[in-house]
């Protein structure tokens, strides 16, 4: 995981809390849009709320160590996990 | 702790347990917004005329701001509609801001001021659906509906650009003695197009209680029952009989629908009511908020539902009748009234189930 890096949120997507759960809205058409949908649970909504353009991975990082008991290596392995699905849905650049 | 990331769900699955959760809770999942009662057609069966009308139509900003307390509300579907909403000349820096904050919305539209332009600004705004009223198949019939010279070609050209363009598009007729002989051809254009298509069997009357046109050119329930056939073949194939859909009628409460439950409507003067249909119980958003407005309403409902001697409570044909609570408040100004047209609809209903 690279800590110094700058994560931005795309102005493309939206984050929507409905009935308890946040999903992630696309503003433009895509072919998935149809069908599927995507939610994020409670500590990735942590996360993603974490991402605004200024903040550092590793500060991202330290910041979720104070809410959660998990180990450093366990947590930047989630993230990363977390960052190359926020991607592939184009959710941030 | 598990970071467990954007997690693809099947949309229709998600929306099924999001909205059963909000009905539940009665919290407002999808709505109607009126944006404007202006209309470039006059047809004569339109039920907006003799709504209230107030000096001003909601600004730009008034709506934006509505629509961040919609959003903060956790409403998820819009639908805009008129008049006809094109008409609104800042129509599309409301739908941006609608998307922007991430409603899933329709237009409900007469499509004649849909060109290339148009649509493909609807494409960039991100809408879900475009729905436009789709009368008849014939020019003569469709303008004499109208009341517009060429409505026809420019409606059945704007469905096609729209089509072309990818942008979902469905098409609606209101079934009336004028267009009755057409709905089967209409039925027919839009499968040949892919695109959705629904009947209605009934006109509702104009908001201020008249009802002409409902008299004079409703059709019977045999008649819609036999378009029903025509037009969904695949509904009635594997029967061999009627398919009787469920009534969701109720004998302990007056409201079978969603309002108060998930549903309400905004009319362009920023007041909340019920549903489309009817301009009541018209509780100022402007001055009081959403929020209020909605609770407000949620009790005024509640009290309805409770209306001791409930009119059709022990009445032999509620299982047939397609009444509706609203409809009786335009026609008798009374919510707790049996309605002639309702009452001779389910007459007939329930002589077909008894005889076939
Ligand atoms: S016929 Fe009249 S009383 Fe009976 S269910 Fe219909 S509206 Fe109610």
């Amino acid at each position: 995981m690279d800590e110094k890096r700058v994560l931005k949120k795309s102005p493309q997507v939206v984050s929507r809390k409905i009935e308890g759960e946040v999903i992630l809205i696309p503003l433009y058409k895509s072919s998935d849009d149809l069908s599927y949908i995507y939610t994020l649970n409670e500590t990735a909504v942590n996360a993603w709320e974490l991402i605004d353009g200024k903040k550092r991975l590793g500060q991202i990082k330290e910041e979720l160590m104070k809410t959660y008991n998990i180990s450093d290596e366990k947590l930047a392995k989630q993230l990363d996990g977390l960052i190359k699905d926020l991607k592939s849905i184009k959710a941030i650049v | 702790m598990t970071i467990s990331v954007a997690t693809k769900k099947e949309k229709k699955e998600f929306f099924k347990t999001i909205i059963k959760r909000a009905e539940k809770k009665r919290n407002p999942f999808s709505i109607m917004f009126e944006l404007t009662y202006r209309c470039n057609f006059r047809c004569p069966h339109c039920y907006i005329q003799g709504s209230h009308k107030d000096k001003k139509e909601l600004n730009t900003k008034k709506i934006f701001s509505i629509l961040d307390q919609l959003k903060d509300m956790e409403v998820y579907n819009i639908g805009f509609t008129g008049g006809e909403p094109l008409i609104r000349e800042d129509i599309f820096d409301i739908l941006s801001y609608g998307n922007r904050c991430g409603f899933k919305f329709d237009i409900l539209s007469n499509g004649y001021l849909i060109d290339e332009r148009i649509a493909d600004r609807l494409g960039e705004v991100n809408v879900n659906k475009v729905d436009i009223t789709f009368n008849a198949i014939t020019p003569q019939v469709f303008d004499q509906i109208t009341q517009i010279k060429g409505s026809f070609k420019r409606v059945k050209k704007a469905i096609d650009i729209l089509k072309e363009k990818g942008i979902q598009t469905a098409i609606k007729s209101t079934c009336m003695q004028i267009n009755k002989d057409e709905i089967t051809e209409v039925s027919r254009f839009a499968r040949n197009l892919g695109i959705l298509y629904t009947i209605d069997g009934e006109i509702l009357p104009c908001r201020n209680g008249c009802a002409t046109w409902v008299n004079r050119y409703s059709i019977d329930s045999r008649e819609y029952e036999d378009l029903r056939r025509k037009v969904y073949p695949e509904m009635f194939r594997d029967e061999g009989k009627r398919v009787k859909t469920k009534s969701r009628r109720r004998r302990d409460r007056m409201f079978y629908c969603g309002v108060g439950i998930t549903s309400f409507s905004i009319d362009p003067y920023g007041k909340m009511n019920f549903c489309l249909e009817i301009d009541y119980p018209r509780c100022n958003i402007l001055s009081e908020g959403v929020k209020t407005c909605w609770e407000k309403l949620k009790k005024e409902v509640d009290r309805l539902n409770k209306t001791k001697d409930f009119v059709c409570r022990d009445c032999d044909l509620l299982k047939d009748c397609g009444w509706c609570p609203g409809r009786s408040f335009i026609e008798t100004g009374s919510f707790n009234n049996c309605s002639e047209y309702f009452r001779k609809r389910a007459l007939e209903r329930s002589k077909e189930e008894r005889y076939g």
